[in-house]
């Protein structure tokens, strides 16, 4: 595989100044809500999600996964662009916030992609959603690998019976 | 007339020392300056005639909820229409960092127009794209143009704001992510994309003085250019484009072989091994 470093790095050098603006912006604005840092919640409806599409083929689900995930699957957060300090502690909390940054961006960029291909949104249950995602998340699996294994099982939910779970928004 | 001679000698070669001054200047003014995509400050203005100008209008002005972005461009292979890719670091060629890309942001302006600036700014001739907008990737649909050297390039007008709704121009009202990506997050909102609405534009400001002797182009913006996310951040597609659609269907076999060429193989290694010690540890224990 060719390393694609030029257009990363180009990309990468413009969205850091952006994002430390954004970044100054919500300090300011002390928003009281729930951080990044609460990563299990019980039914949380922004991680125990599936798409569903009523009549679509399992092949047209497939290929428009397989982009969104190609799409999703590069994401890095910012605690990765930037690095940080504080020892080796402060090195293991960033890996482990940065993980799940990560996990939260992909989450949001799939959410962006299938939902304009047209692809509603359905909170599923936590238990059958580990049958179907297992461990990791909708894009990567523990070893940052995308499964086939995982992709199918999402392709017969999302081309499957309209889901008996809430509909969620896009 | 010995002396005359040792005179003429002397004025000679002062003449030939001078005669040579300009030339050695001339082989240092040979140090070619580096190029620099900057947007053109009103008041101080320096052309470069290896580039070409793009003229934009870019807004809303920034407010409260919605700070300023910038406009990430990207040069691009005009041959492939893919970005340029290079084996290593050792094919890049020299100096080329500083005419693959260019960011603009929201600042002093050469005049306003429906809420907008006007900008002026440095690009390399080729093919551009307009590749990302704050922290977002415009990998799903964007644009792209030709800049030529020697012109001015009028590529309209973009609009861009967070998606939280309150970007305050019709074009981007609908520009509102569900409310629980709206106000994710204490410190900053990771999963905030913004969003790029382009638009053409009607009338062509009044040039300063500099760019007048350039012609003024109004951009082909090819729409619907995709990409894979090179910026590796979240994702967008212009507001202006068409809705997406459907990607080609694909079989499972398709589909592997897709996955195969995303999933780095030293990875695939590093699962492969730990799966390995896992059964071997779990065997152990029987």
């Amino acid at each position: 595989m060719k390393p694609r470093i030029l257009p990363a790095l180009l990309c990468a050098a413009l969205t850091i100044s952006a994002t430390q603006s954004v970044l100054a912006e919500d300090k300011k604005a002390n928003k009281p809500k729930d951080d990044a840092i609460a990563e299990e919640i019980p039914g949380d409806p922004a991680k125990f999600f599936l798409f569903h599409m009523e009549n679509v083929s399992a092949d047209q689900v497939r290929g428009d996964l397989v982009y969104c995930i190609g799409q999703a699957r590069p994401i890095i957060s910012l605690r990765d662009r930037m690095g940080s300090g504080g020892g080796l502690i402060g090195a293991m909390i960033n890996a482990r916030m940065g993980e799940i940054d990560r996990f939260r961006m992909r989450n949001a960029a799939m959410r962006k992609c299938m939902g304009m291909i047209g692809y509603d949104r359905y909170l599923v249950p936590e238990d059958i959603w580990k049958v179907v995602v297992n461990e990791g998340d909708i894009v990567l699996d523990d070893n940052a690998l995308v499964d086939i294994d995982v992709v199918e099982r999402m392709v017969a939910f999302a081309s499957g019976p309209k889901p008996a779970g809430e509909r969620l928004p896009k | 007339m010995i002396g005359s001679f040792k005179k003429a000698l002397a004025l000679s070669l002062a003449l030939a020392a001078l005669s040579s001054q300009p030339a050695y200047s001339a082989e240092k003014a040979k140090k070619v300056p580096k190029i620099k995509l900057d947007t053109l400050k009103p008041g101080k203005i320096k052309l470069d005639n290896r580039l070409g100008y793009v003229l934009v209008r870019l807004g809303p002005k920034a407010a409260d909820k919605n700070p300023a972005l910038t406009v990430g461009f990207q040069r691009i292979d005009a041959e492939t229409n893919k970005p340029f890719d290079f084996a290593t670091i050792d094919d890049v060629p020299k100096d080329f960092w500083r005419t693959a890309g260019v960011g603009i942001n929201v600042g002093r302006s050469f005049g306003n127009v429906d809420g907008t600036g006007i900008y002026y700014v440095g690009f390399y001739p080729g093919r551009w794209v307009i590749g990302g907008v704050g922290q977002t990737c415009l990998s799903l649909g964007s644009y792209s143009f030709d800049v030529k050297q020697g012109e001015v390039t009028d590529i309209g007008t973009l609009l861009v704001a967070r998606e939280n709704g309150e970007a305050g121009v019709p074009e981007l009202k609908d520009a509102k992510l569900s409310q629980d990506l709206a106000e994710f997050g204490t410190m900053m909102n990771i999963v905030m994309s913004e969003a790029l609405y382009v638009k053409p534009a009607s009338d062509t400001p009044t040039l300063p003085a500099e760019l007048k002797a350039m012609p003024v182009v109004k951009a082909t913006m090819t729409p619907d250019y995709r990409a894979e996310n090179t910026c590796m951040s979240l994702v967008n597609r212009a507001a202006s484009l068409q809705p997406i659609g459907h990607q080609p269907p694909m079989t499972r076999d398709e589909a592997v072989a897709t996955l195969s060429k995303m999933n780095p193989p030293e990875r695939v290694e590093a699962a492969r091994k730990r799966a390995e010690r896992a059964k071997a540890a779990a065997a152990a224990k029987k």
